[in-house]
């Protein structure tokens, strides 16, 4: 019984750092892809909601929350296109996966100095 | 440092006093016309100055005779950065100006002011202006009438020398009398 | 123990639902501020090389020189489509452009028809197409709309290619100089003298129709302000009064004149009714004050003033007739210049290293050194404010050189003309 609540903390704690790896390398991967607008600041912000095949691929990225700026939405989506795809996805144990088929980026550009 | 150079320029324009005593036959307007040029060497300020007030020496010794009646060869002063104060060691070229225009009142001469190329150039037009002022109250103090003179300042746009040098510089702050 | 084991199981669970749930979240809060990949296509002419001009070069010497764009540079360029319907966007990806222009040109009249469209990679989606007709000898022009098309379609800035730039040139040495005043392009091309003299020129001023400028000139002997329109090459003198006229600077609304006077002794800052030739005196000390700008709004003017012993910024409020120091950092700041939108000023700042532009943020106060030569002066501002032009010094002749408003990119503008100075960005001209 104790050896089966050890190996499920195992297993839900890999599950967890693979999760957090791959969420770093996409964190990573977008930021250096999204060209920030000359006008952009830190007032703005918007939402995209993204889906993922298992292989990584982009399926589809549209925006669920909109800055209120076209330059400012076009050029994150942008970003998701030329990051994408994410194909280390497949590398994730199968039960992480799943969680990784659609999820959010939330753009909220905090280091803007204009 | 400051302090040191000042010292210099004393002592120099001391040992004009006393080449102006010496040589000095036509009157001391004459002798310190003299001592004028060589101060502009002795105290460092720009070889061209130099060379310039040597050029100058001889004329003036030459036209000793007549300083009332004939324009003082030397007609340019030149002026430290960002300053409008006359250097002591061209107080008597100032004195030979006063007193060809107190003796020939139907003259009129326009003072053009100087700035060397630092800094904005409508900025350097007020500079230029400023130094030609300075002249211009120096004149007048020496009863030179003010409607002998009038002020045309040109800042930083007609250079004597090109160069970015502080030796290009010195020689473009100035005053020029042009009669 | 066992209860401990349980309640992390239910804590790992727990994090593992909030992984799966919808809602999972990865926040972004940096960007990169590499240029914008764009890809320009060799417009379609009717027949090769017959026409004088290269649209698509000169549209990409445009986007670059603004240092928000780095055009892909033709030998990348993976197929040579003329219309949208000819693109593949899987092309483009692959060579990691993020927008791309096609276009035309057909002969039509006298002229030219000039057709061009903007895609968006990416969003596989045609953003502009539109068709512009120009006589003869007009190309350029139609390529620099073009560049102020996409650039505005993609930054959401409107474009400043097809405006105009005045300066001053002089040749020759000190006893035989020859000074006088041109207008050109923005980039450069098509200069056309517009005077010429032997005494000093200075601070051209565009009035804002982008009709006239306003110049000192000596070519009286002694300073004076004189307003010449462009078209008809008539001239008026709005002022010759004794000591300096200098420094115009026009209101926004075009009535009025800003200058510097010394007529009462020191430079003063004058407001000149041009219609009635009436002056307000708006400032009165014993320092020199000089080269005044407008804010957009025409409610205040910035100008240089040396009354606290070297040169500051001041600013000057129209309704209450105060004045207020603006810049404290350093010895020497002048020569101010608005924004277009009035929340910035464009200055020279001297430092250690010599004279720069730097800009001020009129809202925090921070000062932000633009350029980094030695002699940098005169800054005017694009009328889109996303570039500001200056004078400069380059293997011991004057310059112009262009700094892009966040100071990433810069460029000079080539010259063969002696030494250049006093370059002043004209309003937009349409």
């Amino acid at each position: 019984m104790i050896d089966g609540e050890a190996e499920a903390i195992a297993n839900a704690k890999q599950a967890a750092q693979a999760s957090n790896g791959f969420i770093n390398l996409v964190r990573r991967a977008i930021e250096q892809a999204w060209i920030l607008p000359a006008s952009a600041t830190n007032q703005l912000r918007a939402v995209v909601r993204i889906q993922l095949l298992p292989t990584g691929e982009l399926v589809s990225a549209r925006i669920i929350e909109s800055s209120g700026d076209g330059v400012f939405d076009r050029s994150v989506l942008q970003a998701v296109e030329r990051a994408a795809p994410f194909r280390e996805l497949r590398e994730l144990p199968l039960a992480a996966q799943s969680q990784f088929r659609e999820f959010n980026l939330d753009f909220n550009p905090k280091d803007v100095r204009r | 440092m400051q302090f040191k150079s000042y010292a210099k320029s004393l002592a120099v324009a001391v040992s004009l006093a006393v080449m102006a005593g010496c040589s000095s036959t036509g009157g001391s307007q004459d002798g310190s016309m003299d001592g004028t040029g060589t101060a502009g060497g002795a105290a460092g300020q720009g070889v061209t100055s130099g060379q310039a007030s040597g050029s100058q020496f001889g004329q003036g010794q030459g036209a000793g005779q007549g300083q009332d009646s004939r324009i003082p060869d030397q007609r340019t002063i030149y002026f430290d950065y960002d300053r409008d104060t006359i250097r002591t060691e061209f107080e008597s070229v100032l004195t030979a100006h006063a007193q060809y225009l107190r003796s020939n009142s139907n003259v009129s001469v326009i003072l053009q002011g100087h700035a060397d190329e630092r800094g904005t150039r409508e900025y350097n037009l007020g500079l230029g202006e400023r130094r030609a002022q300075s002249v211009e109250r120096f004149l007048t103090v020496q009863g030179v009438s003010p409607s002998q003179l009038e002020i045309v300042s040109y800042g930083e746009e007609r250079p004597a020398v090109d160069g970015h040098s502080e030796q290009s510089y010195a020689q473009n702050r100035r005053v020029v009398f042009d009669y | 123990m066992k209860r401990v084991v349980s309640v992390m199981v239910g804590l790992w669970f727990a994090l593992y639902i909030s992984l799966a749930s919808a809602d999972l979240t990865i926040e972004i809060t940096k960007g990169s501020d590499q240029a914008i990949p764009i890809a320009i296509v060799p417009f379609a002419t009717p027949e090769q090389g017959t026409l004088s001009e290269d649209i698509a070069q000169i549209v990409s010497d445009d986007l670059a020189r603004s240092g928000q764009f780095s055009p892909l540079s033709r030998s990348s360029l993976i197929a040579q489509p003329n219309r949208s319907e000819d693109v593949h966007y899987r092309d483009w990806r692959a060579v990691d452009s993020n927008y791309l222009v096609v276009g035309q040109v057909t002969p039509e009249g006298d002229g030219y028809r000039v057709q061009f469209e903007l895609m968006d990679i990416y969003g596989e989606r045609r953003m502009l197409g539109e068709v512009v007709n120009v006589g003869r000898g007009q190309l350029r022009s139609a390529a620099h709309y073009v560049s102020d098309k996409v650039f505005e379609a993609v930054t959401g800035t409107r474009g400043a290619f097809s405006t105009r730039i005045a300066y001053v040139t002089a040749q020759g040495a000190a006893d035989n100089r020859r000074y006088a005043l041109h207008v050109a392009d923005a980039d450069g091309h098509n200069s056309q003298q517009i005077l010429s003299s032997q005494q000093p020129i200075l601070s051209p001023a565009w009035a804002p129709d982008g009709n006239k400028l306003a110049y000192v000139s000596f070519e009286s002997g002694r300073s004076a302000i004189y307003i010449q329109d462009l078209a008809s090459s008539q001239r008026i003198q709005a002022t010759s009064f004794e000591g300096i006229n200098g420094a115009p600077a026009w209101s926004p609304d075009g009535r009025k004149l800003a200058m510097s006077l010394s007529k009462d002794g020191q430079p003063e800052i004058y407001v000149m009714d041009i219609a009635s030739r009436s002056f307000r005196r708006l400032t009165d000390n014993s320092a020199i004050d000089t080269e005044p700008d407008w804010a957009p709004d025409g409610q205040s003017l910035v100008y240089t003033s040396d009354r606290s012993g070297g040169p500051q910024l001041y600013r000057y409020n129209l309704a209450n007739g105060q004045a207020e120091r603006i810049t404290f950092t350093g010895s020497y700041n002048s020569r101010g210049r608005f924004s277009p939108d009035g929340k910035t000023l464009f200055l020279v700042h001297r430092d250690d290293q010599g004279f720069h532009v730097a800009k001020k943020d009129l809202g925090t106060d921070r000062l932000t050194i633009l350029t980094d030569s030695q002699w940098d002066e005169s800054p005017s501002v694009a009328p889109n404010g996303s570039m500001v032009i200056f004078a400069t010094q380059q293997g011991n002749r004057g310059v112009l050189g262009v700094v892009s408003a966040d100071g990433n990119a810069s460029y000079r503008l080539p010259s063969a003309q002696g030494d250049v100075r006093e370059p002043a960005w004209s309003p937009f001209m349409n």
